[in-house]
Parts: C-alpha cells; structure tokens; sequence
C-alpha cells in the first residue's frame, strides 16, 4: 500500500474523524481544568472552606472532553468494512465541530472559571454566579455536541 | 408559598431596660433590627457602640475555641458526617450558665496546661540534643566541666577526621611530652579528644593545637563525665514525659466537662450579638429606640409580650405602598427544598412573587432529564432518604439533601420517560416518552418543547406580578401580545423541527404565519406607548421585534438537555459494553467486569449528576428567572444567637409557633 491510499481508505478517515473529536477538545479541556485548578488550590491554601465551590468551578471544563470522547465513540461505532469513501470523508468532517470547538470552548472556560475562583475566593456566595459566567461559555461546545451528533446520525 | 408580610416596628423604652429587653427580642428571634445612625445636628443622641467590651468577650471566645480544639485533638470527639447542632432546652441551658465560672476557669486550666506540654516539648528536645552531642565523649572518663587542676589543665574538643590522628599524638608527644591525651569517637567529621597537660606548657600546647585546627568545646551546665550527665539527662527526661503525661491526664478529665464548655462558649457569643445589636439602637441618657421589621403575623405576640413585661411603648405599622421590606419566604415542606437555588440567585424583591412553588417542579424535570438515566435516580434517592431517616441536620443542609432527593425521583421519572436504565441498551425499547440514543434528532425538538413551556411559564409569572401591581393593560400588551408573536414563530419553524417532519404547507404552519404577523402588528401598535413624542410611539415597537431573536437564543440553549442527556446514557452504555469485553478465565473475566462497571458508572454519575445539577440552575437563573424575576430583594435577618454548637430552645419562642410551613432565614 503506497502512502498515498491512505487517502483513499474510508476507514482511515473516520479514524482520524475520531481521533480529531476527542484529542483536540480533550486537549482543551485537560488546559481549562488546568488552569482554573491552579487558582483553585491558591484559593483554598488561604480558605480551606472553598473547597467545594472552587472544586465544581474547575470541573466545568472537563465536559467538552467527555462530548468528544461521545462523539470519537459514535464515529468508531460506525466503522466497518463496507464503509464508502464519502461516508468515511463525512465521519471526518463530523467530528470537527465536537473537537474544535470542544477546545476553544474548554480554554476560555478555564479561564472565566479561574475569574470565578478568584470571585469566590472574595466574596463566597456568589459561586452560582461565577458558575453561570462559565455555563455561558459552554453553551458551544454543547451545540457543536449537537450538530456532530446529528451529521454522525446521519451517515 | 410567599414572601412572608413584614411589619415595622418601634420601641421606645428605658437604657436601663435595653439588655433584658434586647434578650427577650434576641430569644423570639423574628426581628430584623435596623441600623440607625444618629443625626448629627442633634446633641446627646448617640450610638451606644462599645468595641471595648467586643472585643474582651471575643477574646473570652477564642480561649474557648483553643481550649475546644485542644480537646479535639487529644481526645477526639466521635463526629457524624452531618453535624448539626444540639438542640437543648431554656433550662438546661442556664442550669450550665450558672457554673460559668468553674467552667471558665477549667478553659483557663486547659490552655495553661497545653501551654506546659509546649514547654516540655521543646525542654525534652533540648536535652535530648544534648544527650545525643554527650555520646562522642561517653568513653572519656574525666569530669566534662572541669578545665583546671592544680597543676594541670584539660582541653575538650575536636580536630578534623581529615587529619591523621596517629601523626597528632606522635606531633604532640614530640613537642610536649608532659600531655596526655584522651581519645572519645571519631566522627565522619572530627576526632574527638581531651588534652590534659601540665600548666607550664599551655602557650606549647595551644600554639600545636591550632596547628592542627583543634576547635574547643565546653560543657557548662554539667558535672561529672559524659556517661553520668547522659545518665543524669535520662532521668531528666523521664520525669519530664511523666509530667506530660500527667498534664494529659489533666486534660483528658477535663474533656468531660466539654459539653458544658461548648455551652458556655455559645453563650458567650450571644452576649457577643447582644452587644452587637445594642449598636445599632439610638440611644440618649436614659432612652433608647429600636427599629426593625418583624413578620406581620408574629407582630401582635411580640408587642404584647413586651408591652407587659417593660415599660416602653411599642408601635407597628405596615410598610407604606412602595417601601421595599426584608424578604423572607414562607414555603411547604416539600416546596422549601428549592430554597439553595432561589438563594443562589438572590432573593425576589418584597413585592414579588415568591417563584419557589414555579420553579421546583422546573428545576427537578430538568435535572432528571439531563442526568437521565433512572438507575442513578435511584441511587440518589436512595442515599439522600437514607441521609434525611438518619441523620439531624441543619436546615440548610436539610433542604440540600431534599431536594438532591426530588432530583432522585425527576430522574426515576426520567428514566421510565427514556428507557434508560444504568446504560443498558436492551432496556430502550421500554421507553415511554422516546429514547434519546436512537432518535437524538426528535429529543432534540422535545428539549425545545420542554424550555417553551419553561419559558412560557416565566413569561405567565410576569403577567401574575404585572397584575399584581394592577397593571392590567402592561400584562396583556407585554405578556399576551408576546405570547401571540411567539407562539406564531416557532409554528412558523414547525418545519425546520428535526426529527417531527411536517411540511411546509400543512395548516398548522398555515395558522402559524397569520397568528405571527397577528402578533407583530399588535406589538408594533402597543410597544412605543410609553414614548412621549409621536415617532417614538410609531416606531417604538420595532425594537421589541428583535425580543423574538432573542427567544429563539434561549430556545436553542435548552439543547443542552438533549446533549447532557446523550452524554450520560452513552457514556453508560460505552461503560457496559467495555466491562464485557474481557475474554480470558470466567473469574478473571468477572473481576475486571465488576470493576469496570463500578467505577465507570460512578464516575459517569459524579460527572453528569454535577452537569445536571448547575445546568439545571442555569437554566432557571438566565431563561426562566429572566423572563419575570426583578430580584435585588434584601434578606431578613432576624436578631438571634449565632451559636456554634448548640441551638438553645427558649420558652418564650414557644409564644410564636405557627403551623408547620417553614422559613427560609
């Protein structure tokens, strides 16, 4: 098999549909809960109390991991054999929006979590607040879920 | 049900009278004292704030949390996963106080006494340091503290390891022959010797010494030779670990006097509030007034009490048409559980609608659906009915738990609703609404249906308060008109609905055109009615127009049901088929499965049980209270004893009880 077949192989570009669903908004994700659990651990070296809140604030990040690694399995589950060249393009390109904006969702996630922490760390009871300001941010990664589930379904 | 009716209330009464009085209202606990600032024009009225005594009894305070922690960590008290404070009865209470005394002084004596352990630490590892700095010289047989004889003297000391030894004693019996050396270990670093020689060669001995980079050492504080001051230390050491052992005791007889400390302690802290509250009345020479606000139905029992038992007079009135009251809501048992949510927000302004009763139902249905698989439903409601059976709680904590277990149930619900039991795929054909996993596209439209409806909703408490207000024409050009346009829109899109299929030309998207531009025209006639100048009224509704924009947003954003939903089930199932996948050994096969299958699943529910839970919150914060909700309201906290660790149950409160509806304090 020359290099070049790869590109012909159906299978091989719905592998890479998968691999790009999950790496890249895994990446994202493993930075924002990165980032946000620096300021977290600054917060309750001071006030140990703010465990709880500051921990639920780092967490929000690591969704847009999980909605990958959702649609990375769907896209594997649709793998077989008798897999077209158009399907196998199509698997490709739905898993795009899932891992793409999965990781610039879960970066600024990261970080308006990390404003939330330092605002708890302030003023305690306005943790539903912070939450919302991050929540704010991940209503595109939950529609790019969406859009990569429909286009998965559909193939 | 409601934001409780608030009353204003003034007393005018004695200073002699202030204390008891302040401790009567302070053991009703139902009145919001109001900060008064003095005017300054007015000579003689004064704010009677003492930070003195403040701060002497928080002094008083933290001796008692030390002391209290000090027990804590030499006899630890057994503590339950929820604490919550004791309950104890008015006399009991001060049946304690009385001894306060003895009980302060046992504070006292605990403190002290870990003050001495402190001490003795630190003089155990003192000698300790010394006895081990003894052992290089524990073969040297001379007494350590004596540098002279009559004609002698003695030199202790090291040279480094680094320097044959044997070339020292040979250097040394050569150029001073009238020395004799006595030789203790040798280090990693130094040899350590003693030099006795004779007086007449000391400037010989010394000049070969620093040749030979000898360093001296001195022992001041002890006699006799090294094996008796090690000795000597011993005994030192072991009465010292006796003694310590003593104040231990000392202090494990006094832990059981802990209740009565952490009783006394608490009322320390409500002398503490007491002291507090004083500051915030206007006082003269000889009077004092307190205002405040108090909730209407407990008025008439207070102002009778007070009225008989001091010499003041006493007045209520209600709050005037547009004065803002502190808020505090009256809500059912099962109601009351949504109160960490509306506190999370803030609380509605005191002429709102309480939203409690609206949004529980809301919040739960949403939770269920977006953790949505039953099989975790049970397990919440399992544990949280185990945790309220067991356990007393606080209240807050109370109402948490209460509605974690409401959120148990609404997923149970959810999961006859899906099909959708612990990730079991075989399980979707039971399904009573639709299953999620095999038709995404139509759960996509029911998530939308389910935030109209929510939104719809917020949109109908917005007409209640409008109304309210008597607002009538706000209420149907705002709400109603709104209604028409928006319902009109989304029949419009009927269409465009994934996974419903209906065509573009059937009747109800037919009606639906002629029901929006119904709607958009009486938007359009009504919005700029509020504009002075005549284009202002003409072209004022278009801005309105953009609301539907709007709307669409927030319909959108209850897709993340549908994607919240998916995540937890598929991520389920991807748990089950991995934990089957294992060939090998029926033993080995069936470990990894077990251990698959736990941990995925608790993960999978920690992960999704958190999504559902602040998703849900975001759901009700941005498109449901936003519909309606002005908020801004100021919470009514009653003056009452901020206690620790016990809640005491004083007679007089026993005046106010009412039925069993809760408050949220």
């Amino acid at each position: 098999m020359k290099f070049i077949d790869l590109f012909l192989n159906p299978q091989a570009w719905a592998l890479s549909g998968a691999v790009v669903a999950f790496l890249v908004s895994a990446l994202g994700s493993a930075k924002g809960c990165g980032i946000a659990g620096q300021a977290a651990a600054g917060v309750v070296a001071e006030e140990p109390s703010r465990f709880g809140s500051t921990m639920i604030l780092q967490a929000l990040a690591s969704t847009q991991a999980i909605y990958g690694f959702v649609i990375a399995f769907m896209i594997i589950g649709k793998i077989s054999a008798d897999l077209t060249l158009e399907q196998g393009i199509s698997l490709f390109v739905a898993g795009l929006p899932a891992g793409i904006v999965g990781y610039v969702s879960a970066v600024f996630q990261g970080k308006v979590a990390t404003a939330g922490i330092h605002l708890v760390a302030k003023r305690p009871e306005a943790v539903g607040s912070g939450i919302i300001y991050a929540l704010t941010v991940e209503l595109f990664a939950i529609l790019a879920l969406v859009v990569s589930i429909l286009m998965v379904a559909k193939i | 049900m409601a934001v409780v009716k608030m009353n204003k209330i003034t007393i005018l009464g004695l200073k002699k009278e202030r204390s008891s009085l302040l401790e009567s209202l302070m053991k009703f606990g139902v009145v919001d004292l109001k900060e008064e600032k003095p005017d300054e024009n007015l000579d003689g009225i004064y704010n009677s704030a003492d930070n003195n005594e403040v701060a002497e009894i928080d002094a008083v305070i933290s001796d008692f949390e030390r002391a209290i922690s000090i027990l804590d960590s030499y006899v630890p008290k057994k503590q339950s996963l929820f604490s919550a404070r004791k309950i104890i009865s008015e006399s009991d209470y001060l049946n304690t106080i009385k001894q306060r005394e003895d009980i302060l002084s046992c504070v006292n004596k605990i403190n002290d006494l870990e003050d001495e352990i402190t001490k003795i630490k630190s003089e155990e590892n003192r000698l300790k340091n010394l006895a081990l700095s003894l052992d290089p010289w524990i073969n040297i047989d001379i007494p350590l503290n004596v540098s002279e004889t009559k004609y002698t003297f003695c030199l202790m000391g090291t040279i480094p390891a680094t320097r044959n030894y044997q070339d020292f004693l040979t250097d040394l019996s050569q150029k001073c022959p009238e020395s004799v050396v006595l030789k203790g270990e040798t280090g990693s670093e130094h040899h350590y010797i003693a030099i006795i020689a004779h007086k007449s060669i000391k400037e010989e001995v010394a000049a070969l010494l620093r040749n030979w980079g000898f360093n001296r050492i001195t022992f001041n504080e002890l006699s006799g030779s090294a094996r008796e001051g090690k000795e000597i230390i011993e005994d030192n050491l072991l009465e010292l670990a006796e003694k310590r052992q003593r104040n231990l005791e000392s202090i494990r007889k006094l832990a059981e006097k802990r209740e009565e400390i952490e009783i006394v302690s608490d009322g320390y802290r409500m002398e503490k509030a007491r002291i507090e509250a004083k500051s915030k009345l206007l006082s003269t020479r000889s009077v004092f007034v307190l205002k405040g606000w108090l909730p209407k139905d407990h008025s008439g029992k207070v102002t009778d009490y007070i009225s008989k038992n001091y010499f003041c007079a006493v007045n209520i009135e209600e709050p005037a048409e547009d004065e803002e009251f502190p808020v505090l809501l009256e809500n059912g048992p099962v109601v009351e559980s949504i109160s960490p949510v509306i506190n999370m927000y803030g609380l509605p302004s005191s002429r709102e609608i309480d939203p409690s009763a609206i949004t529980m139902p809301f919040y739960i249905f949403f939770f269920g659906l977006m953790l949505g698989d039953g099989g975790y439903g049970i397990i919440i409601a399992l544990i949280t009915a185990f945790i309220l059976k067991k356990f007393r709680l606080e209240d807050s904590t109370r109402r948490f738990i209460k509605l974690l277990f409401y959120c148990g149930l609404a997923t149970i619900f959810a999961g006859f609703l899906y099909g959708s039991w612990f990730g079991i795929a075989s399980l979707s054909g039971t399904a009573l609404l639709i299953s999620p996993l095999d038709e995404p596209e139509l759960m996509m439209s029911y998530s939308i249906l389910f935030g109209i409806i929510h939104m719809y909703a917020g949109m109908f408490m917005q007409a209640l308060n409008l109304i309210r207000r008597k607002q009538y024409l706000d209420a149907v050009f705002d709400v109603l008109f709104v209604y028409i346009m928006n319902t009109g829109f989304v029949l419009l899109l009927l269409p465009y609905a994934p996974g419903l299929s209906i065509p573009g030309d059937s009747s109800i998207v037919q009606a639906g055109k002629y029901v929006f531009i119904t709607g958009v025209i009486l938007i359009l006639l009504t919005q700029g009615r509020k504009s002075k100048n005549i284009i202002g009224k003409i072209f004022g509704g278009i801005p309105k127009l953009y609301d539907i924009i709007g709307f669409f947003g927030d319909c959108l954003s209850y897709i993340r049901i549908l994607a919240l939903g998916l995540a937890s089930a598929i991520i389920g199932d991807i748990v089950n088929t991995l934990s089957f996948s294992f060939g090998g050994m029926f033993l080995i096969k069936f470990i990894f499965a077990a251990l698959i299958l736990v941990v995925g699943h608790i993960i999978n529910f920690a992960l999704n049980a958190l999504g559902a839970f602040v998703h849900s919150c975001r759901l009700q914060f941005l498109e449901f209270f936003g519909k309606f909700l002005e908020g801004g309201g100021e919470p009514f906290i009653p003056f009452k004893a901020k206690t620790k660790y016990i809640i005491v149950k004083h007679e007089i409160s026993k005046l106010l009880d009412t039925g069993a509806k809760s408050r949220i304090a």
